[in-house]
């Protein structure tokens, strides 16, 4: 009985150990990151893992203005709030009329929408590239927009029609009892209900998004339109020949700090019953 | 009561059929932009493969038939890049399910400060994949590089070790980064599934005097197992972008094409031979590779969605 009691305990020692150790592997590559930003270029030679002996912060202020990040950051807002604003309106009313609505080529439409989960938008930079040089707007937010747009629906419907799924059919009945017409039940009926589902939806999108590489480099070229990662990128592939660490890697905390934040305010509902919804069998 | 009378009517007509102008107005938008931009990309690459063109003059595609495919079964770099992608994904896979079902059953086991390992494992999961594989990049760095440093600290001193830069260790290194990154999520997923079976399923198996593992490979694993084979599927979709971007980022498919891969052999073909048509016929193989794969989940995936949705 002792022994056994002994046992478990220091099971949960070992367990607790595996525990902190597998956190540290998490954090230590990104405290270190964050310490590094503020690292003067010879000391990433002298001292890479110690604290900065002197904080430059100079190393953002000549990211942002010389290194062209408050530009490439200014971008990403940009494309990140009209994509994830159009997405998400969109996929709600298409999930509204797949749920929701009775027609013809119902489960057909959600069909096509949910296969898209099977389409790796990687495997399709070569069409995309020419079907935007034929409409002639290739390298333009015209071309990016749709695109982004476009990949993020059969996730987002995904997520989405299961929440309307479960709304009561006699909250619908009753508001057309009560005379409502259909965009008054989407609107006072059905967003408010959705609202868990749209919340978790619009946060995966916000980092979707934010965080878009590979069409955007094989779609846009112009330095001046280019968002966060494709700037983060470029600066990457110049250290091969500068070695300024300290910039670069004040652009990567810019980039990660609006993750970041958003992260700690919706944590709760990320690592929680929510997201179950969205991936379960 | 002529009110009463229409009101009734109206509820007659939410069974019937909606209004077709009602369904458009709803669905149009997304589906035209859906079909266009995702449907009609999938179609065109599927016609691109049997045309020779160099993708700038519209007019000059040269119809060859499967001459592509021909090329394709002789080309050493094709077969290279799709065994270093199968490599790739299949230790990704492993390595990161394995762990997160480890940390899973056991944060399910309500173990203390289990609310903040979440929080912890999790957050790599939002950070982009340019910001990780640039902090990869120097967590590899032969002379300032972490992993040498630590390496080092705990007594194995085997020198400023390029892992990125030697064929043997540059495919492993590339995959860490994307295990780093996913586990945390895989942890997230199954520690939901595990805690939605019932209480008394555990309780019975240690009535039974099952030991932890018994419980884990008896109880829980069959389980769970359709929550694991959904998230596995969706890692094997989602990864072809991703692989492109710490493949393009970290080696470059380098050194000696010891990391090619068929997304980023695929933006080579195109954009630096200029051969869209082969590109496409590469696209294409990989489609089909995994089409078999993706109608057996899709058929699960749709079942999931369509349910409870009776009545309506």
């Amino acid at each position: 009985m002792f022994l056994q009691r002994f046992k478990d305990s220091a099971f949960f020692v070992i367990l607790q150990i595996v525990c902190l150790a597998y956190s540290l592997f998490v954090l230590i590559p990104v405290l270190w990151s964050f310490m590094s930003s503020f690292r003067s270029s010879i000391e990433f030679f002298t001292n890479p893992f110690g604290l900065p002996s002197v904080w430059k912060y100079q190393n953002f202020i000549y990211a942002w203005k010389q290194g062209n990040v408050g530009v490439y950051f200014r971008n990403s807002v940009f494309i990140t709030t009209v994509c994830v604003t159009i997405i998400i309106l969109l996929s709600a009313m298409a999930s509204f009329a797949v749920s929701r609505l009775k027609f013809r080529g119902r489960i057909t439409a959600l069909f096509l929408f949910i296969s898209g989960l099977f389409v790796p938008a990687a495997l399709l930079i070569l069409p995309l590239f020419l079907m935007l040089q034929d409409l002639h707007i290739l390298g333009t937010y015209a071309g990016l927009i749709p695109v982004y747009v476009a990949y993020s629906f059969p996730f987002t419907v995904f997520v989405l029609v299961p929440f309307f799924n479960v709304i009561p059919q006699d909250l619908e009945e009753a508001a057309f009892l009560d005379g409502a017409s259909y965009h008054q039940i989407f609107w006072k009926v059905m967003i408010p209900l959705a609202k868990p589902g749209l919340i978790v939806a619009t946060i995966f999108n916000i980092f979707g998004i934010w965080n878009e590489f590979v069409l955007g480099y094989v779609l846009i070229s112009k330095k001046s339109l280019k968002t966060l990662p494709l700037g983060l990128a470029d600066i990457l592939m110049k250290q091969h020949y500068t070695a300024d660490y300290g910039k670069l890697f004040a652009a990567i905390v810019i980039a990660l700090a609006p993750v970041a934040i958003i992260y700690i305010i919706f944590q709760r509902k990320l690592t929680g019953r929510l997201l179950e919804g969205a991936i379960k069998e | 009561m002529p009110n009463r009378k229409k009101s009734q009517k109206r509820k007659i007509r939410v069974r019937v059929n909606s209004p077709v102008r009602v369904v458009v107005f709803f669905l149009a938008p997304a589906l035209l932009i859906y079909i266009g931009f995702v449907i009609y990309p999938v179609l065109t690459v599927f016609r691109l493969c049997f045309f020779r063109w160099h993708g700038v003059t519209r007019g000059t595609e040269e119809f060859i038939g499967f001459e592509n495919f021909v090329k394709l079964a002789h080309d050493p770099v094709f077969w290279r890049s799709l065994t270093n992608n199968i490599i790739l994904l299949v230790f990704v896979i492993v390595i990161s399910v394995s762990v997160a079902l480890f940390f899973a059953f056991h944060l399910a086991r309500k173990i203390r400060g289990s609310r903040f390992y979440r929080a912890t494992w999790l957050f790599p999961n939002m950070l982009g994949d340019v910001i990780v594989a640039t902090i990869w990049l120097f967590i590899y760095h032969p002379t300032i590089g972490m992993l040498n440093y630590f390496l080092k600290l705990i007594g194995i001193d085997i020198g400023a070790t390029p892992w990125l830069g030697q064929s043997s260790t540059a495919l492993y290194a590339v995959s860490m980064p994307m295990i780093w990154k996913f586990t945390g999520l895989y942890i997230i997923l199954f520690l939901a599934a595990i805690q939605e079976i019932p209480q008394s399923y555990l309780d019975a198996a240690r009535i039974d005097g099952a030991s932890t593992w018994q419980e884990f490979s008896h109880v829980v694993l069959p389980l769970i197992r359709p929550t694991i084979a959904v998230a596995v599927v969706f890692l094997m979709w989602n990864s072809f972008s991703v692989i492109f971007t710490y493949v393009k980022l970290l080696t470059e498919g380098g050194p000696h094409r010891s990391t090619e891969v068929l997304p980023t052999y695929i933006y080579q073909v195109g954009f630096e031979y200029h051969e869209f048509g082969y590109g496409a016929a590469i696209s294409v193989t990989a489609f089909i590779l995994i089409f078999a794969l993706a109608a057996v989940v899709l058929r699960m995936l749709m079942a999931r969605v369509v349910r409870g949705e009776k009545g309506f």
